[in-house]
């Protein structure tokens, strides 16, 4: 008996993998049989329903006084075998009375199963058959319509039939076997059902075992005794091999885990009641794990506690909606007057239980317990434990088994949601009636706020709410009353069970001095141990301990808790409704994947569910964080059935970029992060799906417009639509805007609009340019329609394009394009000896004390709008080729009257940008660095002529330098260089006003020499003042920083040592700097820094 | 040798050593040095790989050594300084790896500036963040680190701006006064990181013999 069982076991293992038919339900397709068999499915049911929907009008007025719904109405049977009356009769019968008929057996359709013998192979894997569904015999229809009503079933159960009969049709029974199987190839087994076969228990006890009707109707009638015949008969059951786990919340199935490890499988006898409610039975849909159940997902929270308790919020939220809004506006006017506050604390006594009892009064005294599942293990957990079973011992948490053997005499009783409901929606109003500021805080559990609410007595009034909840509820309530959340909470500990303790603010604080620290909330284990180590068991021993020390110690956080609790402060306020964080769904247990397959529709499944809650509450969410819990190597399989034992938790998150509750995405997402865990899927032991950064449905849509990828692809739509030119100018514009605003001392001046103007004409001609170089199709669409003239092509960009380019535009340009570059060439020369004549033009023009002030910054300013006409007309003419040098000359001269130099400058400098940032190709970085272009460029111009001073200017200037020029913030030398006439120590002021935040150098040398060659690369002959004081700064600077930061002296030594490869200007700086650090360094460290030459 | 024996959890004891350098701050230092001694010690790739662990601390990940006695001995090295350093008396806290003659090879020298008596303004977090500096720094420091040579040493070496009152103190019995063989010639000396806020100053740089002593100790 064994071995066969266990090798239909095996078998049963192996026909699993075969594919689900109903996975592939959506294809219609016949691409295999799965789809075949669906689509046939489908087309059987509607065949079926019009008949039905046909022969019922016949049969409406007829049969069903009052009910339109037919007798049947959500019944669906699936004959299996020959029958009497014949599957054809049956089907006729629920045609009539609103049933169903399944032609293929599926379990999540079928309600019923009707047959009137089983084979003996089917006998004895019953549950694998059956999947948990009552198995009837036809008499069940047949009555049922005879009585025209439908009557109970479990009567007609075909566990029921005297062993004989089915003993004598054996042989019929292998004959029709064929029939079945088929069945069970499409289905996976292993499965839980709550019948027995009564043979079995004959087996064991010898004797048959009665089981009536009654006993299934009146769950009161099951006792000890019953509970005892039941637990042989999972001990029979797990001689036979197979591991017997009552399975879900209603518990009253019971499922043959297939994977069945026999050593594992305790066979003590442990007692166990049935908690036998047809309707539960009815209901209840099986799961046990991940692997048998494609509904896990769906069932297991259909089933847990927790998540009922999570979800009641919910339910709260939308009940109470229109108080607790009331309320919300009402809190801020009256918060003010606050005289003297008392806070009630409500909690009822052992809910879960007390509400199940009210059913049963007589079971009040003694030990119950409300548990998911009542197997014969015992390693079902117990939630909830009522006083008289704390007595024995029994603590939430506990495995039945121990709590079994605590108190042998225990009832467990499964859960009863709707009741759990009703009661909690019951405590709430009436809590709501009497005061308008309430926290609930669990389906069971709540703060009150009284101060507004119209009492004598703070006592009265809880009792008289507590005194209201019992009679209406018959479940008791206990209050603590007191000055704030943390005493009232302590002190409903202190009233339960079914009192009231009301510990007014002055007796505070002798109520807390012996009070053990473990019993404050937020003090778990964790932290308890920790102080428990530090010898801090009561509150009084904790309030000696400092602040300080607690934070060091916990955190600031943690810390502060500890150190306002342990004095009874807590200055949290009675917050009607607090906002959700996140919302999320979490499996750990259950959860056994085969492959990744497995894992995938799972997530599929977690995800349909989340995204459900999130359209629940109205919501979308953005970061998805995905949690896995992976089994611990080397852990064993937990002692719970089913749990997740002893894991590692792996958490990521992802955050997107529009939030959303679509199902489809968040799928997507939690199977990226699934896997990029890198998980064996047979490791997995728990999931978590949690959504976070919430935002409320309506203000996203807003938000939705401005975020989505499409609002960005609409901005080149546009471009193409209105004419090139002026909407160029535009981009060009606002990206030179953009890029203005970060360069220092460019963004000072002057109103955009008038110097944008100036660029237009530039930023036209380069973004033309642009538009030719880069192969980008709408903007050549452009380029061809349009060619800019030609002469407004910037021959050094031109110069630097490929070959084949340029070749490709003197084709547009009719050949004038390589002329025009031989012009340029020779225009390249000339200008070469323009750029360095200005200086003597300039070198007069210094003297004015006005011009004298403004060159050095002007240099990296804007335009000035009064000048930018003259600049304009300047720069037409200077980008003609055609204009010879002379010419240029000249013209410069003349401006040079009305405006600086320097704005010259910049204003051919604002050119450069463009074409810098024409081959950039707009990217951030290269932005930068054509910026920085910018600077030197129009620097490079300017410092030319700058170097030329009269003496007599500077040599009052370097007077002041022998101060100390690094104290205050900024440092003194930042002014003095920026009002110098040297153009490289106004440069450095103004990088290190950009850089120097933090008051470091280094920043600024490391800026100077990206930006160096263009300020002196071809100079050979600089004066030498810059030089001095640059020095002089450099030898502050290592005084300044010797003995807190050499670091930053190394630093600033290599960047010296780097930008006297690039000039000989620093060489001499370098020189200075370099062995006066060397001194300091020994000085101060006994040492000398090593740079390169000589470590090695 | 009646001395109380200190151990490290006396350290850790609340509403101790308060009025001088601030606790918290002393504290955190004590606990960097730490921290950053086993990075060292890591780096230098003293001991192999395998006897050190990841850890988290200021939310870098660092190396912390999983032999008991060789965590023992930076744990308790570093936390006997806090009572000096709460005094101000700590100039220096050095790393030094010798050669088999005990020759100092390289030396890892953290040299702290606390000015005193201050206000508290620096807060813990600026602290932390400038310290975490420092650990960053070192994980990357490994290139600027010699070889050690074969039958190599090391220890932590502390020096004291002025020796400390041995009859009054009862914790100096864990430092011992030494004699370290001193380079000859001034060392070089690579910056590595330096942290100057107010009531505190870090900086850390390595010593290396210079290149002539290298030669007379070769001749």
């Amino acid at each position: 008996m064994r071995s066969s069982s266990s090798s239909s076991a095996s078998s049963f293992s192996a026909k699993r993998r075969k594919p689900n038919p109903k996975t592939s339900f959506q294809r219609s397709s016949f691409t295999d049989f799965g789809s075949y068999m669906a689509e046939k499915n489908r087309k059987l049911r509607s065949q079926f329903e019009e008949e039905a929907s046909s022969s019922s009008i016949l049969n409406c007025e007829a049969s069903s006084s009052g009910k339109g719904k037919g007798i049947f109405h959500g019944v669906s049977i699936f004959v299996d075998g020959h029958t009497v009356p014949s599957s054809q009769e049956l089907r006729v019968y629920m045609l009539r009375h609103g049933g169903r008929l399944e032609n293929y057996f599926s379990r999540s359709r079928v309600s019923h199963i009707i047959c009137s013998n089983l084979p003996d192979s089917k006998m004895r894997n019953f549950r694998a058959f059956s999947r948990g569904l009552p198995v009837l015999r036809p008499a069940w229809v047949v009555d049922s319509v005879a009585a025209n009503k439908l009557l109970n079933w479990s009567p007609y159960q075909i566990v029921e039939q005297s062993s004989e009969i089915y003993k004598q049709t054996k042989l019929s029974a292998f004959l029709r076997c064929k029939n079945i199987s088929s069945i069970k190839d499409a289905e996976v087994s292993s499965d839980p059902n709550d019948e027995v076969d009564p043979e079995y228990l004959e087996k064991s006890e010898g004797t048959p075992l009665p089981l009536e009707s009654k006993v299934f109707d009146q769950p009161i009638q099951v006792n000890d005794e019953f509970g005892l015949e039941k637990g042989a008969q999972f001990t029979t059951l797990l001689g036979e091999g197979t591991e017997v786990e009552a399975s879900n919340a209603t518990s009253t199935q019971l499922s043959i885990h297939l994977s069945s490890r026999i050593d594992d499988v305790s066979v003590d006898a442990v007692s166990s009641e049935e908690p036998t409610n047809p309707k539960c039975l009815q209901a209840s849909d099986v799961h046990h794990s991940t692997l048998t159940d494609p509904d896990f997902v769906e069932n297991y929270f259909k089933h847990s506690r927790l998540h009922f308790i999570g979800t009641w919020r919910n339910r709260y939220r939308r009940r109470f909606c229109n108080t607790l809004e009331r309320n919300c506006s009402k809190d801020n006017a009256s918060s003010i007057s606050t005289n003297k506050s008392y806070i009630i604390h409500i909690d009822m006594d052992c809910f879960f239980v007390s509400v199940i009892l009210r059913k049963y009064p007589e079971l009040i005294d003694k030990p119950v317990a409300v548990c998911h599942s009542n197997n014969s293990k015992g390693t079902a957990e117990i939630s909830s434990a009522n006083y008289p079973a704390r007595g024995y011992g029994i603590r939430a948490g506990m495995f039945v088994r121990d709590a079994k053997n605590c108190c042998p005499n225990l009832f467990v009783f499964p859960y009863d949601f709707i009741a759990y409901e009703e009661v909690a929606d019951q405590f709430h109003s009436i809590l709501h009636k009497h005061c308008n500021n309430v926290q609930a805080l669990s389906c069971d559990e709540a703060f009150l706020d009284i101060t507004e609410c119209d009492y004598d007595d703070p006592e009265n009034f809880a009792s008289m709410i507590r005194k209201e909840i019992v009679e209406t509820t018959q479940c008791t309530a206990s209050a603590g009353i007191a000055g704030n959340l943390l005493i009232a909470r302590l002190a409903t500990k202190i009233a339960k069970p079914n009192g009231q303790c009301f510990i007014p603010p002055e007796k505070v604080e002798h109520f807390l001095d012996d009070l053990p620290i473990t019993t404050l909330p937020g003090v778990g284990h964790a932290l308890g141990d920790k102080l428990e180590i530090r010898k801090i068991r009561t509150c009084r021993q904790l309030r000696l301990v400092p602040k300080e020390a607690l934070h060091k110690d916990f955190g600031v956080k943690v810390g502060d808790m500890l150190w306002k609790y342990c004095r009874g402060i807590d200055d949290r306020k009675v917050e009607v409704l607090k906002e959700t964080k996140s919302i999320g769904a979490e499996v750990n247990w259950g959860v056994r994947f085969r492959n990744t397959m497995d894992c995938e529709h799972f997530l599929d499944n977690l995800s349909k569910e989340v995204a459900s809650r999130l359209r629940e509450c109205g919501v979308v969410a953005r970061t998805v964080n995905l949690k896995v819990k992976k089994r611990r190597k080397g852990a064993k399989e937990p002692a719970k059935f089913m749990g997740c034992g002893d894991c590692e938790n792996l958490s990521r998150s992802m955050t997107l970029p529009v939030a959303t509750d679509d199902a489809t995405l968040i799928r997507r997402i939690a199977k990226q992060i699934f896997s990029s865990y890198h998980l064996d899927a047979k490791e997995v032991r728990g999931v978590g799906l949690q959504m976070s950064r919430l935002e409320t449905l309506d203000v996203n849509k807003q938000g939705h417009k401005h975020n989505v990828i499409e609002s960005w692809l609409m901005i080149p739509a546009k471009v193409g639509e209105v004419t090139f030119r002026p909407e160029s100018r535009r981009v060009v514009a606002e990206s030179l805007c953009s890029s203005e605003e970060k360069l220092p001392g460019m963004q000072r001046h002057g109103p955009l609009h008038e110097n944008s103007q100036l660029y237009f004409d530039r930023a036209a001609a380069g973004t033309e340019t642009l538009y030719i170089n880069l192969v980008d199709s709408r903007s050549s669409e452009n380029a061809v329609s349009k060619l800019p003239p030609v002469s407004h092509l910037d021959m050094s960009v031109i110069k630097d394009l490929p070959a084949e380019i340029i070749s490709e535009m003197n084709v547009a340009y009719n050949g004038k394009l390589y002329d025009l570059m031989k012009k340029h060439d020779e225009d390249q020369k000339n200008n070469g000896i323009l750029l360095i004549t200005p200086p003597k033009v300039i070198g007069g023009k210094k003297l004015e004390p006005d011009a004298t002030n403004t060159s050095g910054r002007s240099s990296c300013e804007l335009i000035k709008p009064k000048k930018a006409e003259a600049f304009e007309m300047m720069l037409h003419q200077v980008e003609k080729p055609e204009v010879s040098c002379s010419n240029l000359n000249i013209l410069q001269m003349k401006s040079t009257t009305c405006t600086d130099p320097l704005d010259w400058a910049s204003g051919h400098s604002s050119k450069a940008v463009l074409l810098a940032q024409n081959i950039s190709d707009d990217t951030n970085l290269d932005k930068s660095v054509s910026r920085q272009g910018v600077l030197c460029h129009s620097a490079s111009v300017a410092g030319d002529s700058l170097w030329n001073i009269p003496k007599d200017i500077e040599s009052g200037v370097s007077e002041k330098f022998k101060n100390n020029l690094w104290s205050g913030s900024p440092p003194k030398w930042v002014e003095k260089f920026e009002v110098s006439n040297y153009l490289i120590l106004n440069l450095i002021a103004q990088l290190y006003t950009k850089f120097g935040a933090v008051g470091l150098l280094s920043p600024t040398l490391q800026s100077l020499i990206s930006l160096y060659p263009f300020i002196l690369g071809s100079n050979g002959d600089e004066p030498d003042e810059p030089r001095l004081y640059l020095c002089e700064l450099l030898l502050q600077y290592i005084n300044h920083k010797i003995d807190s930061d050499i670091e930053e002296l190394y630093l600033c030594c290599r960047l010296l040592e780097r930008l006297t490869a690039i000039s000989n200007f620093f060489s001499e700086v370098y020189s200075a700097f370099l062995s006066r650090l060397q001194v300091s360094v020994s000085e101060n460290y006994g040492g000398t820094l090593q740079l390169t030459g000589c470590g090695d | 040798m009646d001395r109380k024996n200190v151990t490290p959890q006396d350290n850790n004891s609340y509403g101790r050593e308060f009025h001088f350098f601030e606790g918290q701050t002393a504290r955190i230092l004590v606990e960097f040095l730490e921290v950053a001694i086993n990075c060292i010690v890591f780096l230098k790739g003293f001991y192999p790989a395998g006897a050190f662990e990841r850890r988290r601390y200021m939310n870098v990940v660092v190396q912390k050594a999983r032999h008991p006695q060789l965590d023992n001995y930076i744990h308790s090295a570093t936390s006997e300084l806090l009572p000096f350093i709460q005094k101000g008396l700590i100039e220096r806290v050095a790393v030094i790896f010798y050669d088999k003659d005990h020759i100092p090879v390289e030396r890892f020298v953290f040299k702290l500036v606390i000015s005193q008596p201050y206000s508290s303004t620096v807060e813990e977090n600026d602290l932390q963040f400038a310290l975490r500096a420092f650990l960053l720094k070192l994980t990357v420091s490994k290139p600027l680190t010699k070889s050690l040579p074969p039958g190599s040493s090391w220890e932590i070496t502390a020096y004291f701006r002025a020796l400390p009152d041995e009859n009054n103190d009862t914790k100096v019995q864990m430092w011992v006064p030494t004699d370290t063989k001193q380079w000859l010639q001034p060392p070089c000396i690579i910056p590595i990181k330096s942290m100057s806020s107010e009531p505190l100053k870090v900086q850390l740089y390595i010593e290396h013999p210079s290149p002539t002593e290298l030669k007379d100790q070769n001749r």
